[in-house]
């Protein structure tokens, strides 16, 4: 368990020490937030704003994934690789990931609020809503790492990532959508409970799977 | 001869399953009356059914309107062929309930009816207004044919239950298969990959025959090519999923991680496709599928199992028909392999 | 010549567009329905057909 603490800090040290990845990942929050307010101002349709705020999400996340393959290509991680064991090596890097990505949501959702105003939310219960912010980015981060690890694996990482990450990421955003509908805009239409179930099972499926896979991949 | 019975089997069974879910008629039904107002008063209304036989039993053919759980009979005014009669009803100022059905009632075709909204003019509701009671003993559904139930909307598209349906029934199974050899490929055996690769191809040919099947049978009963149905975006989730699969693999060139890599990957698919189709569904009260958040199945309409006795054999048929299509399927990859070994 | 047919099809497919509706609703309404089954069993027959020729094809490829 300290070892996976040790491994969880070396890899915060690792973003914060090359700065221009993690201020890369959040202007890249910022401005596809911002973006949207430039182009069109003040919007308060609630519908709308949540779909941006989902893909400005998609964007991000798949931004930070490329920032780990850089890296992983910088040969900084190697070392590591070696130190520990696949596996416990796995667990860490899914998390951190899925912590990261839910931090940077939760970023964007307040750059939403703070740019669009709050007039067109409706918040039943402000717990549930951070909950549901913080496992959308959770399943995120791990679906993410999971792909990433195998896509690196393969002759054309870019292109596998992309293809492997929309397959992975369609269900989390329609997940994502449902719930942020319910617990945003407390929209009565809007039934939330398969989106828990599914945004859950997104966080467990993948984790577990690449719980079981990386042993394979880091045997070579 | 011995060893392929099963191939002929299939070919028996499909051929049964078409013949039969063609040709089994549908039992008579209430297709629409030429009415969307009742006033006080006489009522002149022409009644369409399908399939039924007003000509031929005119002097037994009577026909009623249902308000609420009582009835008012008319009387048959001008029987025009066996699909068409007029009758007129006298109704008085004030009725029990908004609830209005037109019925058609044969002693041969059973009671058929139309239930469409109608407006009221110059009718009262009261609740509590007692109807004088008639004899009708129309509340049996007995009727002498066998065939297929008749369903408002669907009409005779209750025959694509046998082609539709069966598609992801045989999707499923060559996932399933697929699942199993991922499994083994995971346990070591390498040469197991060749069969979860031929199985998910197919399995794949059949989620989008099932795709686009459904898409041409909800247009023209649900009104749309696609809705925002669970059941639909999960099918296309799965389909999304599965040819990422298959993309996967073609870009690996190392046989063992190949294996490995897309078999981790299929374990995957083949949850999120459990979870996607047979799970959410259920959980959610959109879905205009039968069966489906409280729709009643085709199984509650299917009073004589007329159609069980084609889907079950559809069914089966349809899998083994996709078995089939797996081992070429299995043949082509092996000899891809061979070609590439060479 | 490409763009001839090009904007043939494109004019063709726009035409359609306009009344299509009516046109789809009055052949596949038609006699209950009947002719939305037909288009299934095509569908399928035209796409499992299409497969296994395909297939067939490869493989025959492949064994010279």
């Amino acid at each position: 368990m300290q070892k996976h603490w040790a491994l969880f800090l070396w890899m915060l040290k690792l973003d914060f020490k090359s700065q221009q990845t993690i201020m890369g990942v959040l202007v890249f929050g910022l401005s596809s937030i911002y973006a949207a307010y430039l182009l069109n101002g003040e919007i308060q349709d609630g519908t709308f704003l949540l779909s941006y705020w989902s893909i400005a999400a998609l964007f991000a996340g798949v931004h930070s994934i490329q920032k780990d393959q850089f890296n992983a290509h910088n040969g900084s991680g190697s070392l590591y690789y070696q130190l520990t064991s696949p596996r416990m090596f796995a667990t860490v890097k899914s998390i951190y990931n899925g912590l990261f990505l839910s931090v940077l949501f939760l970023f964007q959702w307040f750059m939403l609020l703070f740019y669009f105003g709050n007039d067109w939310t409706e918040i039943p219960n402000a717990f549930t809503l951070f909950l549901a912010i913080c496992l959308i980015g959770m399943a995120m981060g791990i679906s993410l790492s999971f792909v990433s690890g195998i896509a690196q694996k393969t002759n054309q990482p870019g292109g596998i990532t992309a293809i492997l990450s929309f397959a992975v990421l369609i269900p989390v955003l329609y997940a994502a959508v449902a719930l942020m509908k319910k617990e945003a805009l407390a929209d009565p239409g809007q039934q939330a409970q398969w989106g828990w179930l599914l945004i859950i099972m997104m966080n467990l499926l993948p984790f577990g799977l690449s719980n079981l896979l990386y042993p394979y991949l880091w045997r070579d | 001869m011995m060893k392929n019975w099963w191939k002929f089997l299939a070919v028996i069974l499909l051929t049964y399953v078409t013949l039969f879910s063609l040709l089994t008629p549908l039992v008579p039904g209430g297709l629409s009356v030429d009415i969307n107002e009742i006033r006080k008063g006489n009522n002149t209304i022409t009644f369409t059914g399908y399939n039924t036989h007003f000509l031929e039993d005119q002097s037994t053919l009577r026909g009623f309107i249902s308000i609420g759980t009582q009835w008012i009979e008319g009387k048959i005014l001008h029987v025009s062929d066996d699909a068409k009669f007029q009758f007129e009803v006298t109704l008085p100022d004030t009725l029990p309930s908004t609830q209005v059905a037109f019925y058609a009632y044969t002693p041969k075709d059973g009671a058929v009816y139309v239930s469409s909204a109608v407006g009221f003019n110059d009718i009262a509701i009261d609740e509590t207004k007692k109807l004088p009671e008639i004899q009708t003993n129309i509340d049996k559904e007995e009727h002498q044919h066998w065939g297929f139930p008749f369903q408002p909307i669907l009409f005779e598209t209750i025959r694509n239950l046998m082609f539709h349906v069966p598609m992801w029934f045989t999707m499923f199974f060559l996932m399933g298969i697929s699942l199993v050899a991922s499994f083994k490929v995971l346990n070591g055996k390498w040469d197991k990959d060749i069969v979860a690769v031929a199985s998910a191809k197919v399995g794949l040919v059949f989620c989008v025959l099932g795709l686009i099947t459904g898409s041409i049978w909800a247009r023209f009963t649900w009104g749309t090519w696609w809705t925002r149905d669970p059941q639909l975006n999960g099918a296309m989730i799965v389909f999304i999923v599965y040819a990422a699969y298959v993309l996967l693999r073609n870009s690996i060139e190392d046989e063992q991680k190949r294996a490995r890599l897309s078999a981790v990957f299929n374990i995957f698919a083949f949850i999120l496709m459990i979870l996607l189709l047979m799970v959410m569904p259920r959980m959610v009260d959109t879905s205009l599928h039968p069966g489906k958040s409280g729709n009643p199945a085709f199984s509650k309409y299917d009073l004589d199992s007329s159609l069980r006795t084609v889907f079950y054999p559809a069914v089966v048929g349809w899998a083994m028909l996709g078995y089939w299509i797996y081992t070429i399927q299995k043949k082509f990859e092996l000899l891809k392999q061979d070609n590439h070994a060479a | 010549m490409p763009h001839k047919i090009i904007c043939t099809l494109a004019f063709l497919f726009t035409y359609h567009l306009g009344f299509s509706q009516s046109v789809l609703e009055e052949t596949f309404f038609r006699s209950g329905k009947i002719n939305v089954v037909v288009a299934v069993i095509l569908v399928i027959l035209v796409g499992l057909f299409f497969y296994l020729f395909r297939l067939n094809k490869k493989i025959d490829q492949l064994k010279k």
